[in-house]
Parts: C-alpha cells; sequence; structure tokens
C-alpha cells in the first residue's frame, strides 16, 4: 500500500524506545510500589503479561497484512462501530504523545531548567518528532534504530556506574506485602507494554511481516529487562527513599562519582529523556495522524502530522497544568485503568470479531 | 519550504537551543559553594545558613608573597526556610551561589539536636544539591564557626576537612562518614536511625567572625574528627567516641584499618599495637522464645605493627594465640560500648530493625509498634575470629642485652 518499508529490527527499536522513555524520566511503576524491591518480579510478571496480549495484536496484523489496524476494525466490526474503535485508539495513541511530552517537559524544567517555561521545550521536542514523522514511516525507524544502540548505552551506564553506593541488602525482604501489594504496579507495568498497540498501524509497513511476532517479543524482553535493571539499581542505592524521588533515574545519575573526577553525568539520562521522547512522540504523532485520516477516509496521513503536533503541545500544558496532576495520574491507578480500558476492550473486541468471522466465515473479506 | 527556508529554520532554533534558553548560567557569575553550615538562627524559629564559597581568582592567581589571599569567603544569611535563607545570600553575594560542589554539610549541634530533617530536604529537593555530600555535626560550636576552621596545609577548608574525612575514615576507622544519601535511606527506612560524622572545633582565637579578613595571615580555628553523632529518629541524642565508633563500625562491616592496642602478654605495663589489615562484620537477628537475639559475628585480620616489650615469636607459638585473643577482647568491648549505648538511648544505629524486616517480615510488623523498648531489651552475642597475619620486618624486638 505503500512505497515506505521497515525491517523488523527497526520497528523493535522503535518499541524499545517508547516503553523505556516513561521509566526513564518518571519511572512510575517504581515509585507506585509498597515495596520497591519487588521491582524486579513486577517487571518478570508485567513482561509475562504483556506478551500474550502483544502477540494477539500482532496475529491480527498478520491476518491483514495491507491493513492498518484502524482499517481492519472497519472490516472486522463493521464500518461504523469500527470506525469508534478506531477514535478511541487515535484517542489513546495522541493522549500517550500528550502525556509523554508532559512528562519530559515537566521533568526538565523541575531538574535542570528551572526558569525556562515548559512550552518551548515540548514545542522543540515535539516539532523534531514531527519532522521526523512528516517524512514517513522510514526515517523515523532509521533514526530509532541509530538510536536504539545510544539509548541502550545509556541506560547500562547508569546501571553499572553507581556501583560504590550501591547496598544489595536494600533488595530484601522479597514479597513482604504479599503478592496483592504487586497488583497496582503490574497494572501500571502491563498499560506501559499495550503502548505496544502501535504496531498495528506498523505492520503494513514492515518488510517481512511474520518476523514482527519475533521482534515484538523481542522489544518487550529488552525493554522489560533494561527496566528490571534501572529499578534495580535505585533500590540498591537510595534503598527506601527511592520511593521518594520524583525522577529516580535521573537521581541515579546525579550519585555517579567515580574516583571524584568521572561526576556530574546528568547528560546521560537527559540525553536518554530527548532522544526517546522525540522518538516517541514521532512514533505517536505518525500513528494517530495515520489512524485519524483512515477513520475520516482521507487519503494520507502526512497532512494531518503536523496539526497533530502543535496539538499534542497545547494538550499537554492543557491536560497536565502542574507536576502533581501528572504524577498522579500516572502513580494513583488512572492510568493504568484508562490505559488498560481501552486496550483490553479493543483487543477483545477485535479478537472475537475475528473469531466469530473464522467460525461463519461471513463478511466482506479484508484479504 | 524552500531549502534555504529549511535552513533559515534550523538556525533559528539552533539560535534558541544552543544559548541554554532561560535558564543559562555563565561561568564567571557562579559563586561555587564548597561547604554548607546549618544552624538555629538568633531570631525565633530562623534557620542560619552559612556557606562557604570559593574564590577561583585567589586560587588560580600568582600570589607569591608570604601572606596569601583566602581562596575561600564564608557568607551567612538567615531565613525560615534553607530555600529562603538560600536566597537570601544574592542580597550580600555578587555571585550566584552555585551547589553541585559543596562537599559538605555540617550542623551546629543545637541545631542537630533539635532535628535536622526539615533543613535538609532542601538538599534533595534542589537541583543543584548533591546526595553525595557528607553530613557532619559539630560538637559544642556552631556550624558558621566551624566554617572558619583552616589548615596551613590546604588553602581550601573544605578539600582539607574532606582529607581529614577519608584519612580518619581509611587509617584509623573512628568515624562513621555518611552521604546525605545515607542520611535519608536511614530516615526514610524502618528500624534503623542515623550516624554520623562527629567534628570538633579548636579554637585558637576567642572570637571567630563571619566573613572579614582577606588575607591568609593568622589560623583562628582548626578542627579533628573524633567519632561519630548518635540519631535518634533526626535528632541528635549522644556523642560516640572512637572505640564505640568503630564498634559501630565492626557491626556493619565497615572498618578498613586501625590500630588494636593490646597489653603484651607476660610483661607488665607494655602495649603491642596490632594494624588492621581487612575485617568483616556482620549481624543476625534471631527471634527465640525469649526475646531478641542478635548474633554479631566478626572476623579480623591484624599484623603485628610495634611491641614496646621483647617477645620472640618463634618461641612461643602460645603467646601469639594469646594476642590473638586479647585483640578478640578488644574488639569485642569496642562492639559492646557501641551497643550498650545505642540501647541506652534507644537509637538503633545498626538497623537491627531494618535486618529483622528483611529475614522475618512476617513478624516485623507486630515488633514495629514497640520497636525502641525492643531495641533497649534485645540481647546480643559476639562473636570474633581475631588472626593475626604477619609480623613485619623483625622476629623479635631488638632487646637491651644486659
Amino acid at each position: 500500500m505503500s512505497l515506505d518499508k521497515i525491517s523488523p529490527r527497526q520497528t523493535m527499536a522503535m518499541l524499545i524506545i517508547s516503553r523505556l522513555m516513561m521509566a526513564t524520566v518518571l519511572f512510575p511503576t517504581l515509585t507506585e510500589l509498597d515495596d520497591p524491591q519487588n521491582i524486579w518480579l513486577v517487571g518478570l510478571l508485567g513482561m509475562m503479561v504483556a506478551i500474550p496480549l502483544v502477540l494477539l495484536i500482532v496475529a491480527l496484523g498478520l491476518a491483514f497484512p495491507d491493513k492498518t489496524i484502524v482499517q481492519y476494525s472497519q472490516v472486522l466490526l463493521g464500518k461504523f462501530p469500527g470506525k469508534i474503535v478506531g477514535l478511541l485508539l487515535v484517542w489513546y495513541w495522541f493522549h500517550i504523545a500528550v502525556t509523554s511530552a508532559a512528562a519530559l517537559g515537566e521533568s526538565l524544567t523541575s531538574a535542570i531548567m528551572v526558569e525556562t517555561p515548559d512550552v518551548v521545550l515540548i514545542g522543540i521536542i515535539a516539532y523534531l518528532g514531527a519532522s521526523a514523522a512528516r517524512n514517513g514511516v522510514e526515517v523515523m525507524a532509521r533514526v530509532a534504530e541509530n538510536a536504539l544502540g545510544i539509548i541502550v548505552f545509556f541506560v547500562l551506564v547508569t546501571t553499572i556506574l553507581p556501583f560504590d553506593v550501591m547496598k544489595s541488602s536494600h533488595l530484601l525482604p522479597v514479597l513482604a506485602g504479599g503478592w496483592g501489594s504487586l497488583v497496582p504496579s503490574m497494572m501500571s507495568a502491563v498499560s506501559f507494554f499495550m503502548e505496544f498497540t502501535v504496531v498495528g498501524m506498523l505492520i503494513p509497513y514492515v518488510s517481512k511481516p511474520k518476523q514482527t511476532v519475533r521482534y515484538s517479543v523481542y522489544a518487550i524482553l529488552t525493554a522489560g529487562i533494561l527496566l528490571v535493571f534501572l529499578g534495580l539499581t535505585a533500590v540498591m542505592v537510595f534503598g527506601p527513599s527511592v520511593k521518594s524521588l520524583s525522577m529516580p533515574v535521573f537521581s541515579l545519575a546525579r550519585m555517579i562519582s567515580i574516583g571524584r573526577f568521572f561526576e556530574r553525568i546528568e547528560f546521560i539520562p537527559m540525553g536518554a529523556w530527548i532522544m526517546c521522547t522525540s522518538i516517541k512522540l514521532s512514533l505517536f504523532v505518525w500513528a494517530s495522524s495515520l489512524g485519524l485520516a483512515q477513520v475520516l477516509g482521507l487519503s494520507q496521513g502526512q497532512v494531518l502530522i503536523y496539526p497533530m503536533g502543535a496539538l499534542v503541545v497545547a494538550a499537554s500544558i492543557v491536560f497536565y497544568e502542574d507536576f502533581l496532576v501528572l504524577i498522579h495520574f500516572l502513580t494513583s491507578g488512572g492510568w493504568s485503568v484508562y490505559s488498560l480500558g481501552i486496550t483490553l476492550t479493543t483487543i477483545l473486541l477485535l479478537c472475537s470479531a475475528a473469531f466469530l468471522r473464522r467460525l461463519f466465515g461471513g463478511g466482506a473479506s479484508g484479504d | 519550504m524552500g531549502i534555504r527556508a529549511k535552513i533559515g529554520l534550523i538556525a533559528l532554533i539552533m539560535v534558541v537551543m544552543l544559548t541554554g534558553c532561560w535558564s543559562r548560567r555563565e561561568l564567571e557569575t557562579l559563586g561555587f559553594i564548597t561547604a554548607v553550615g546549618l544552624d538555629h538562627a538568633r531570631e525565633e524559629g530562623k534557620i542560619q545558613l552559612t556557606v562557604q564559597m570559593a574564590k577561583p581568582f585567589a586560587i588560580t592567581g600568582s600570589v607569591q608573597t608570604a601572606v596569601q589571599e583566602k581562596p575561600f569567603h564564608v557568607m551567612t544569611a538567615t531565613g525560615h526556610t534553607v530555600f529562603e535563607a538560600v536566597r537570601n545570600l544574592n542580597s550580600i553575594s555578587p555571585r550566584r551561589p552555585f551547589w553541585t560542589h559543596a562537599r559538605f554539610i555540617v550542623f551546629g549541634e543545637d541545631m542537630a539536636r533539635d532535628g535536622i530533617q526539615e533543613a535538609l530536604d532542601f538538599f534533595d529537593r534542589d537541583g543543584e544539591p548533591r546526595r553525595t555530600s557528607f553530613v557532619m555535626i559539630v560538637q559544642e560550636a556552631k556550624a558558621s564557626d566551624f566554617l572558619q576552621v583552616e589548615f596551613s596545609q590546604e588553602p581550601l577548608p573544605s578539600e582539607g576537612v574532606f582529607a581529614l574525612l577519608q584519612g580518619t575514615r581509611l587509617a584509623q576507622s573512628t568515624v562513621a562518614a555518611m552521604t546525605v544519601n545515607d542520611l535519608l535511606q536511614s530516615l526514610e527506612g524502618e528500624g534503623i536511625d542515623p550516624i554520623t560524622v562527629r567534628v570538633e572545633l579548636i579554637r585558637l582565637e576567642e572570637d571567630i567572625d563571619i566573613g572579614g579578613d582577606v588575607l591568609r595571615d593568622q589560623i583562628k580555628a582548626k578542627t579533628r574528627m573524633t567519632g561519630s553523632a548518635m540519631f535518634k529518629d533526626d535528632r541528635l541524642v549522644a556523642w560516640m567516641n572512637k572505640p564505640e565508633t568503630r564498634g559501630y563500625l565492626w557491626v556493619t562491616g565497615q572498618v578498613k584499618s586501625g590500630i588494636i592496642n593490646i597489653n603484651e602478654p607476660t610483661v607488665q605495663d607494655a602495649y603491642a599495637s596490632l594494624e588492621i589489615v581487612s575485617s568483616r562484620g556482620s549481624f543476625k537477628p534471631q527471634l527465640t522464645r525469649d526475646g531478641i537475639k542478635v548474633l554479631i559475628q566478626v572476623e579480623v585480620h591484624a599484623n603485628l605493627g610495634e611491641m614496646q616489650q621483647y617477645i620472640d615469636i618463634r618461641k612461643e607459638p602460645a603467646l601469639w594465640v594469646s594476642m590473638e585473643r586479647r585483640m578478640a577482647e578488644v574488639v569485642k568491648n569496642e562492639i559492646m560500648a557501641a551497643v550498650e549505648k545505642a540501647q541506652h538511648f534507644g537509637a538503633d544505629i545498626f538497623g537491627f530493625g531494618a535486618e529483622i524486616k528483611r529475614r522475618h517480615p512476617k513478624e516485623w510488623p507486630r515488633l514495629r509498634e514497640n520497636w525502641e523498648e525492643e531495641f533497649k531489651r534485645l540481647t546480643v552475642e559476639v562473636e570474633v575470629k581475631a588472626r593475626i597475619k604477619r609480623a613485619g620486618l623483625v622476629l623479635k624486638r631488638a632487646s637491651i642485652r644486659k
């Protein structure tokens, strides 16, 4: 349907970067935990729950290899209900972009550039992301592929270098509050993995669609394991006081001091923030623009990208007027319920429709 | 959009980005704070903030005269909160204070006795100070006076104090050095109370005033590090002397090196000095029917460093064992002194409670209710494995032949 083609590896890169973004900035999954030392359990369980859910989306996409999730939902559910589901997803991706932009803006202005209005920072990053998206999915994918190595390196540096202030005793006791205490944080972890619904928009562009199955699992595993690393390091360095940090990964980098000459490397998490956020914004602005175009029946989504980017900037100021609103939404379970609500409903609807279609063999054929 | 317009737009964005936006800071306008002191101000309810600011032009200047200009300047400001005091500094300092390089934060005794938590928040919340700064408490003096301490060998006092801290820690192990990060962990953790460095002020002149002198012609105050400050929650409750502090360090496995003096076996009034070369320490709380028992296990290796009287180590292996036993006894006494003091003040500096929480998470909620009483009641069993490994370059002390 398009000349643009991306490789499964590039798809994986975009997904990993999107997932790492919120964790390197605010890490709500960690700060939401009553006993932060259980983060590795949350990470592992989160991955185990997320893999089948994401695979369902990928499987649906492979049934319609030349259609995006917004297009085939209209095939599966009928024109009008399909458009509603499509709009819901467009809104969801748009909202992810808005939340990510707000998280970056709030964090940069709280941590480093206190006097700078956050709309300027968000505006620059959103412009960067939107320009990449405007040039098509290939450009975005290549940027992501090249940035992935740097971002992973930054994450590893942040997790390894504070070794002299780590105390492994902070990792005990395991599961003192029982399994129940993990549930909110697990929901949060899974809800961030549900951002991978965007793979439904990418599949028609992937050169070898079948490999998306494998690479989306790789993406979940890589991102999940890096998150566990970051979480464990933060817990070992800050102990019980990690819960009171608003930006654990940034604070982590501030603890690095090796031999009194290798210090003050906050630029490392900041670099990761900016790279992750601009790539994530480009992906989600692109997905929501294309999705909206397909709901409205426009021939192409490119024209919507800059307006969508501008909307993201505006909405990130309007929706999240201060840091409290943002962090409350992300850590009080609001985000988890909202994200899981939308994505699980969509997946359930689409899968049951696909299942019924197969049973009765009716409906307009999509493939 | 033409290529020219695109380049123009990129250039425009770069102009905005490269100047660092609104929050740019020029190096020449910054005053680097190297040490921070906190006291109660004279006005009721206010905080007095004293800072030592480096004077870069005096450090790099090529003044080769006998009297050198001080490379630092001490300033003080007050406020109801630390942050207010910080901003009040701007009305007396032509350079904007920059906090990232603060080596340590020192509290005056009065302030420490009333609680330090309120004052610590700024150093955790603000983006410039770091959690890696050390925290110290100055005994029977104000922090503002402590920042007048100078060293003849080291022009910048903050570096001097930092070197003393490292030196005491590595050569003597008689000081419990805690950073803001460690302190916040103990404050926030359950079943553990903070402990940090005690510094003493040695006045060489009666009145020390802030700021004032520009020239470095006379040193008005010196300092030494002698043990630590024991906290209950965030309030200073007691001082620990050197052996007690080392007792604490044995239990928590932080002893790096140091000297253990023992009476020489078989000889009256003669000492042998043992140099600690390595140590390992750990503790295990056990919940028994008779209450909580903590088993402290310490393993220490030492070298024979000095003997005042003659012993030929080849001839008398029994004496070697006897010296090891005496060494274990000294270590045990230091540990018991620390434990007894901590129990007397009900301050769980070792983190026995935190360890119970780790090992027995089911029982901890019950014990937490009344942890101070439980801590005072618990019994301690100390096992010390002391080994003397080497004896230096001589086999026996040179003895006087009659």
